[in-house]
C-alpha cells in the first residue's frame, strides 16, 4: 500500500533524508519511531504529495507521488504535524468543506460528514467555532478531516502529541479501531504508543530506517524500547 | 467546479465569522461616509454661494457627477489603497501560518483551480464590503438627480480596479508566510501604482507614455466621467491576469522546494 525506495531530500546544507527505504502492507497499522529531527515529518509530508523528493520513489496505493500525485491525494488522508484546522469556521462547517475539495460529490456529502463526527466524538462540538475548542477536540478533528473521504491510507504525523493520557487512550482505539480497512503509518517519538498502536514499528534516525520490528507477534514495550535505543545509538557512534 | 465553489464559501464564510472584516468594513463605511459628507457638503455650500451672488450660468456647470459622484468614487479608489491588503494579506500567506496550506495543497485538486477558488473567494469578500458604500450612491440619487451613464461606468470601474488590486494582493500573498510582510508589500505595490505617473510631466516621448501607461488613477478617471475605453478595460484585466499567474507559479513551485 506504501513503498518507499530510496528516499532522499536535502533543505540546503542539511541533508532530512539519506535514502529512506520502506514498505507497509495494506491493513497494517505501522509506526513511525524516531527522535526529533529524524525525518519523521520530511518523509509524511512526501508521501502526502506536499513535498517532492531529491531522488528516490514512494507509491501509495499503487500511484507514484510525483507522476500521479491527484491519483494519489484521491486516495489518501493526512493529518499533518500542525492540524490544518479552520479557526473561524464550526467543526461542521470545516469537515464539509474538506470533503468538498477533497471530491466528495454533493449528495454524499452530509453522510460523509456525520460519519467522520461519530467516528471521532465529535458530535457534542460539531456545532461550535474550531477556534473555541480545546487541543484534544482540534486534534480529533484533524483525524476527521482526514477520515472524511474514507481514504484508503491514512498518514498521521504525531496524532497524539499535547494530548493527556484519556485523550491520548481515546485516539489510540479509534486509531486501532480502523485496522484491516485501511493502512495506517503514523508518526511518533513515544515508544509505548507505538507499541500499543501498532503492529509494525520503524524506527527513523538521520534519514535513514534504522529497525524495522513486526509488534504483531506480541513483541514487548521493552523489545522495542532495546531496539529503538539500539539503532540509534549505533548511528551515534559509527 | 464543486471544488472551487467550496472554496469560494469557505472565504465568504470566513467573512462572516471573522472580527477583523467586521472591523475593516466598519471602518471604510465611516471613511466612506466622511468623504461622502464632506463633497455633499461643499458642494452645497458652492451652490448656496453662487446662487447668492447670481450668477446662474456657472450653477449650469456645476453639476452632482463631477462635484460629489466623481470625487467619491476616486476617494474610495484611495481607499481600496488600505482595504485590498487588509483583505489579501489572508489570501495565501495565512494559510502558511495556519498550516491550513498543508490541508489545500494535499487536496485532489490543482494549483489553477485553488488558485481561481481562493481569488474568486476573496474577490466576493472584497466586492460585498465595498458594495456597503453603494448605500451613498443611492442617497445621491434619491435626494438629487445625477446622470446615471456615468455612475454606471463608475461602479463598473471600481470593479475593474478592484479585482486587478485583489489579484496583485493575492500575488504578494502568495510569495510569503508573513500576513504582515503580505499586507506591507501589497500596499506598496499597490501606491506604486498609484505614483508612476508623477514624473511624467517632467519627461516626454516613449517614457512619459509608459508612465502614463502604468499608472492606475490615470486608467480610472475616465470611468468617473463616464467614458468605458478599451485601453482602461485592458489594462485592469492585464493586472489580474498578471497577478494570477504569478500566484498560481510561486503556489505551484512551493513543493518543489
Amino acid at each position: 500500500m506504501i513503498a518507499v525506495r530510496g528516499l532522499e531530500k536535502r533543505y540546503g546544507d542539511s541533508t532530512a533524508l539519506a535514502g529512506v527505504g520502506f514498505t507497509v502492507e495494506k491493513g497494517t497499522i505501522a509506526g513511525f519511531l524516531g527522535p526529533n529531527g529524524a525525518g519523521k515529518t520530511t518523509t509524511l509530508r512526501i508521501l502526502s504529495t506536499y513535498l517532492t523528493p531529491d531522488a528516490g520513489t514512494a507509491e501509495v496505493a499503487g500511484y507514484d507521488v510525483l507522476r500521479q500525485p491527484m491519483e494519489v491525494r484521491r486516495r489518501l488522508g493526512y493529518l499533518p504535524e500542525h492540524p490544518p484546522l479552520d479557526l473561524d469556521h464550526t467543526v461542521r462547517e470545516y469537515l464539509g468543506f474538506c470533503a468538498a475539495v477533497r471530491g466528495v460529490p454533493r449528495a454524499r456529502r452530509r453522510r460523509a460528514v456525520d460519519a467522520a463526527i461519530e467516528r471521532c466524538g465529535l458530535a457534542a462540538v460539531s456545532g461550535r467555532l474550531i477556534g473555541n475548542l480545546s487541543k484534544g477536540f482540534r486534534q480529533r478533528t484533524g483525524l476527521a478531516q482526514a477520515l472524511v473521504h474514507e481514504p484508503e491510507v491514512l498518514v498521521l504525523d504525531e496524532p497524539t502529541v499535547g494530548l493527556d493520557p484519556q485523550q491520548i487512550r481515546e485516539i489510540r482505539n479509534l486509531i486501532r479501531s480502523l485496522a484491516g480497512e485501511r493502512t495506517v503509518l503514523l508518526s511518533s517519538h513515544l515508544l509505548p504508543e507505538v507499541a500499543m498502536t501498532c503492529t509494525r514499528a520503524l524506527v527513523i534516525h538521520r534519514g535513514r530506517i534504522a529497525a524495522d520490528l513486526d509488534l504483531a507477534a506480541g513483541a514487548a514495550a521493552g523489545t522495542l524500547e532495546d531496539t529503538f535505543l539500539r539503532a540509534t545509538a549505533l548511528e551515534v557512534e559509527s | 467546479m464543486s471544488r472551487i465553489s467550496a472554496l469560494i464559501a469557505r472565504e465568504l464564510r470566513s467573512l462572516v465569522y471573522s472580527p477583523i472584516a467586521w472591523i475593516v468594513w466598519t471602518l471604510f463605511l465611516f471613511v466612506a461616509g466622511w468623504f461622502f459628507f464632506s463633497s455633499v457638503y461643499q458642494f452645497s455650500a458652492i451652490v448656496a454661494t453662487y446662487a447668492g451672488m447670481g450668477q446662474e450660468g456657472v450653477l449650469d456647470r456645476l453639476n452632482l457627477n463631477d462635484f460629489v459622484i466623481a470625487g467619491l468614487f476616486q476617494n474610495l479608489l484611495v481607499l481600496f489603497l488600505f482595504l485590498v491588503p487588509a483583505l489579501t494579506m489572508r489570501g495565501f500567506a495565512d494559510e502558511r501560518r495556519q498550516g491550513t496550506d498543508e490541508l489545500l495543497l494535499t487536496a485532489p485538486i490543482t494549483p489553477g483551480q485553488l488558485v481561481a477558488g481562493k481569488y474568486l473567494g476573496l474577490l466576493g469578500v472584497a466586492l460585498v464590503l465595498v458594495a456597503g458604500a453603494g448605500f451613498y450612491v443611492l442617497l445621491i440619487t434619491r435626494y438629487g438627480d445625477p446622470e446615471t451613464g456615468p455612475i454606471l461606468t463608475g461602479l463598473l470601474g471600481l470593479t475593474l480596479a478592484l479585482a486587478a488590486l485583489v489579484a496583485l494582493g493575492f500575488a504578494v500573498s502568495s510569495t510569503t508566510r508573513s500576513p504582515v510582510v503580505a499586507a506591507v508589500g501589497a500596499f506598496v505595490t499597490f501606491l506604486l501604482l498609484f505614483v508612476v505617473d508623477w514624473p511624467a510631466e517632467s519627461t516626454s516621448g516613449w517614457l512619459q507614455t509608459a508612465l502614463h501607461a502604468l499608472s492606475l488613477p490615470s486608467h480610472f478617471d475616465g470611468f468617473t466621467r463616464g467614458t468605458v475605453s478599451s485601453v482602461d478595460v485592458v489594462y485592469f484585466l492585464s493586472l489580474v491576469a498578471l497577478g494570477l499567474f504569478a500566484a498560481r507559479t510561486t503556489i505551484a513551485s512551493q513543493r518543489w522546494r
